[in-house]
C-alpha cells in the first residue's frame, strides 16, 4: 500500500472520529460546546486539507511504502502476546504474568534455542529483573501492582 | 540576608548533608530515568523520611530527589528513545538518533551538562528575586494561560519533520483526546461514550509511555539490529562537550535556561511546557535549524537546560506565596508545613538560615549531579549492549507497572497499549508522537484558560477586549503571530536562495 493510499485511509478514519465527537458534543450544554467543537471543526478542516493535497500534489507519497519491509507476523505476534500479556495480569497477578511473559518474549524472539544454556539464561534474566523490579517498585517505592491469583 | 546565605552554604557543605544529598540524587536520576514513575511520586516517598532529619536536611534531600528525576528523563530519552518525564519529550527528538549514530556519550553528557546548567541559572532567581518575580506570575490570569497554550502549540511546526499537515493532525488529535472526560467547566463528564471508565479522561503519562515506549517496542521488533544501536565509546566526550557548549551552544543554554526560569514560575506550566518553547526558540534561531531533529546536541541542550531551570524557579510561588508552581511543589510544600515552615515572608526572616540553606543547597545539588549523574551515564549506557529483544521485554513490563503506578488503576495500561499500536502505526506514515503529546499536556490548560476567560469576559461585558488588550496577552500574541510566521519567511529565503544559485 502506497502512502497516498493510506494518507486516504487515514482521512476515512479520522473522519469517522470526527463523526463520533461531533455527535456526542450535541450533549455538551453551552458555552462549554465552544472549545470542543471548535477542535472537531479544526480537525475536520486539516483532514479536508491533507486529502486535497494528497489528491493533487501527492509527491513522494504516490511511490513510498511504509510498510513495505514490516515483518508482518513478528510484530503481529508482539502486539497479540502484549494484549494477552495485559489481560492475563488482571487474573494471575503481574509479578507473576511477567516473569511468564519475559521469558516466552525473550526466548521466543532470541531464536528458541533448545539449548539448555539459552533457555537458562533467558528464565534467569527473567526472574532477576522481576526480583529486582519487586524490590525497587513494590518493597521501596511501594507502587502498587495489579493482584491476580497469585502476585 | 547575605549572612544568613552564607550560613546557608556552610550548612549545606556538611559531609552528611553531602551524602545525603548525593544518595537523593541517584535515587531521583533513577526514578527519572524509569518511565511512568515521576519526580512527584519520588519526592512524596521521601517526606516521611524527613520526619527524622533536621529540617534544612529533609528540605535538601527532596530538592535533590527533585533535580535529579528531572535531568534523569534524559537518559532513556537518548538511550532508547523512551522520555523518563514528559519534560524529556524533546530530548528523544536529537537524542535517539545520536546514538543510533553512535554518539550516546555526546547525547548523555550533553544534557547532564545543560541540566547542572540549567539547573544553577534557574535557581539565581529563586535567591535574588523570589519575592516579586512571585508578584508577577500572578498576573498571569487565564487569558495569559490561554495564550501561552497557543503559543505552545505553535511549537508543533518545529516538531513537524517536513510534513506540517500531518503535525497539526497529530497535535489537533491531542487537544481533541484531551477533551474526554470531565467538562472544566461544568464539571460533567463528555466524551466518555457511556464508558466510566473515560470519566477521569485520558491520563498524561500512560498515554505518552504508550506514545513513546510501547511503540519503540514495536518498532524494536519490526528491524534486523540485534542491539538497539551500536554503542562507541568516546574517550575525551568531557572536554570536548564541554568546549563545544561554551563556543557554539551558550546562547542556547542561556535562552532555554531563562525560558526554564520564567515558563517554571507559572503556576501549572512546568518542564514538559518549558521545553517545547525552548526546543522551538531554538529552531527559530538556529543557524543548522535543518539538523534538529536529527542529532543536535543543540536540541538535547535546549530541552534539558529549560526542563531543569523549572525546578527551582516553580519553587517561587511556593516559597513566596505559598502557592505550589507544580504537582512537586506541592508536595514539598507538605514538606515545608511538616516541619512547621510557613510559606511567605517570614520564611525569609524568621526561618531564614534553613530557608537559604534549601536554596543555596539547589546549586550545590545542581553541581553534585555532575558527577552523580556522570557515575549513572557509565551504567545506564550499558543497556545498548544489551540485545534488542531483552530491551523491548523489560520496557514493556516497566511500561506496564508505570503506567498502573499513577491511578493504580488497569484502564490506564490499555490506554498506555491502544497508544502504542496507534503510535506505532503513526510513526510509520509520519505522524509523529510529539505533537499528540504535545496537544495532551496543552489541550487542558488552553480549555480552562478559554472558558475562564470566557466568563470573566461576559461579567466584564467585553470578551475581545479581555483577549486581545491585556499587556502579557498582547506580548504573547504577538509571539504566537512570530513564531507561526518566521518559519515561512525563513522557507522563502532559503528558497529564494537557492534559486539565485541555481540561476548564478
Amino acid at each position: 500500500m502506497s502512502m497516498r493510499q493510506i494518507n486516504f485511509l487515514i482521512a476515512a478514519v479520522l473522519g469517522l472520529v470526527i463523526m463520533i465527537f461531533y455527535l456526542a458534543s450535541r450533549d455538551i450544554t453551552p458555552p462549554s460546546h465552544v472549545y470542543p467543537l471548535t477542535i472537531i471543526y479544526l480537525l475536520g478542516f486539516l483532514v479536508v486539507a491533507m486529502l486535497v493535497i494528497n489528491l493533487f500534489i501527492p509527491g513522494a507519497a504516490a511511490t513510498v511504502k511504509p510498510f513495505a519491509n514490516t515483518k508482518k507476523l513478528r510484530l503481529m505476534g508482539v502486539a497479540v502476546s502484549s494484549v494477552v500479556y495485559i489481560v492475563s495480569i488482571q487474573q494471575l497477578g503481574f509479578y507473576f504474568t511477567s516473569v511468564i511473559f519475559l521469558f516466552l518474549f525473550t526466548w521466543i524472539l532470541g531464536g528458541r534455542s533448545k539449548k539448555a544454556r539459552d533457555i537458562l539464561t533467558s528464565a534467569g534474566v527473567s526472574l532477576a529483573v522481576m526480583i529486582l523490579i519487586y524490590l525497587g517498585f513494590n518493597l521501596f517505592l511501594k507502587v502498587p501492582t495489579p493482584a491476580g491469583i497469585f502476585i | 540576608m547575605w549572612t544568613d546565605v552564607l550560613a546557608g552554604l556552610v550548612n549545606a557543605l556538611t559531609p552528611v548533608n553531602l551524602l545525603i544529598m548525593s544518595l537523593a540524587l541517584a535515587g531521583g536520576i533513577i526514578i527519572g530515568t524509569l518511565p511512568g514513575l515521576t519526580a512527584t511520586m519520588g519526592v512524596a516517598l521521601l517526606v516521611p523520611l524527613t520526619f527524622a532529619m533536621e529540617p534544612a536536611t529533609g528540605l535538601l534531600m527532596l530538592g535533590a530527589m527533585y533535580c535529579g528525576a528531572i535531568y534523569g528523563g534524559a537518559n532513556s530519552a537518548i538511550l532508547i528513545n523512551v522520555p523518563g518525564t514528559p519534560a524529556a519529550v524533546c530530548t528523544t527528538f536529537d537524542g535517539y538518533p545520536l546514538t543510533q549514530k553512535g554518539k550516546a556519550d555526546s547525547a548523555l553528557f550533553t544534557a547532564l551538562f545543560t541540566s547542572v546548567i540549567g539547573g544553577i541559572i534557574g535557581t539565581i532567581p529563586l535567591l535574588l528575586f523570589t519575592k516579586p518575580l512571585a508578584m508577577a506570575a500572578l498576573k498571569f490570569g487565564p487569558p495569559e494561560y490561554f495564550w501561552l497554550a497557543i503559543f505552545g502549540l505553535t511549537i508543533i511546526s518545529a516538531l513537524s519533520s517536513g510534513n506540517l499537515i500531518k503535525g497539526l493532525l497529530g497535535g489537533t488529535l491531542g487537544l481533541l483526546l484531551a477533551t474526554i472526560g470531565i467538562d472544566p467547566s461544568t464539571g460533567l463528564s463528555r466524551f466518555t461514550f457511556g464508558s466510566e471508565h473515560l470519566v477521569a479522561g485520558i491520563t498524561l503519562v500512560p498515554a505518552m509511555i504508550g506514545f513513546f515506549s510501547m511503540s519503540m517496542v514495536l518498532g524494536l521488533m519490526d528491524n534486523d539490529q540485534t542491539y538497539v544501536a551500536k554503542y562507541e565509546r568516546e574517550p575525551g566526550v568531557i572536554p570536548r562537550i564541554i568546549g563545544q557548549m561554551l563556543r557554539h551552544t551558550k546562547m542556547v543554554i542561556f535562552r532555554s535556561s531563562i525560558i526554564g526560569t520564567i515558563v517554571g514560575i507559572l503556576p501549572g506550566a512546568g518542564g514538559n511546557i518549558a521545553s517545547f518553547i525552548a526546543y522551538n526558540e531554538t529552531k527559530r534561531f538556529s543557524k543548522q535549524a535543518d539538523q534538529l531533529g536529527k542529532g543536535s546536541l543543540e536540541g538535547i541542550a535546549a530541552s534539558e537546560s529549560a526542563n531543569n531551570a523549572t525546578v527551582s524557579s516553580s519553587l517561587i510561588p511556593l516559597l513566596a506565596l505559598g502557592i505550589p508552581g507544580s504537582p512537586v511543589a506541592a508536595v514539598l510544600l507538605g514538606g515545608l508545613l511538616v516541619h512547621g515552615l510557613l510559606p511567605g515572608p517570614r520564611l525569609f526572616t524568621e526561618s531564614a538560615v534553613v530557608t537559604y540553606t534549601f536554596i543555596v543547597g539547589l546549586f550545590v545539588a545542581n553541581i553534585l549531579m555532575l558527577f552523580v549523574g556522570y557515575a549513572g551515564m557509565k551504567l545506564f549506557v550499558r543497556v545498548l549492549s544489551v540485545p534488542n529483544y531483552y530491551v523491548a521485554g523489560v520496557v514493556m513490563v516497566l511500561s506496564v507497572i508505570g503506567s498502573y503506578a499513577i491511578r493504580n488503576d488497569m484502564v490506564d495500561v490499555y490506554i498506555m497499549l491502544i497508544a502504542g499500536l496507534i503510535g506505532y502505526v503513526f510513526n510509520k506514515v509520519d505522524i509523529q508522537p510529539g505533537p499528540i503529546v504535545l496537544g495532551l499536556i496543552l489541550g487542558t490548560i488552553a480549555e480552562i484558560g478559554f472558558f475562564q476567560s470566557w466568563l470573566i469576559g461576559q461579567a466584564q461585558g467585553s470578551i475581545w477586549a479581555l483577549f486581545f488588550t491585556r499587556p502579557i496577552s498582547v506580548v504573547l500574541i504577538l509571539m504566537t503571530l512570530i513564531s507561526i510566521i518566521s518559519p515561512i519567511i525563513a522557507d522563502w529565503k532559503k528558497n529564494k536562495t537557492e534559486k539565485d544559485g541555481t540561476a548564478a
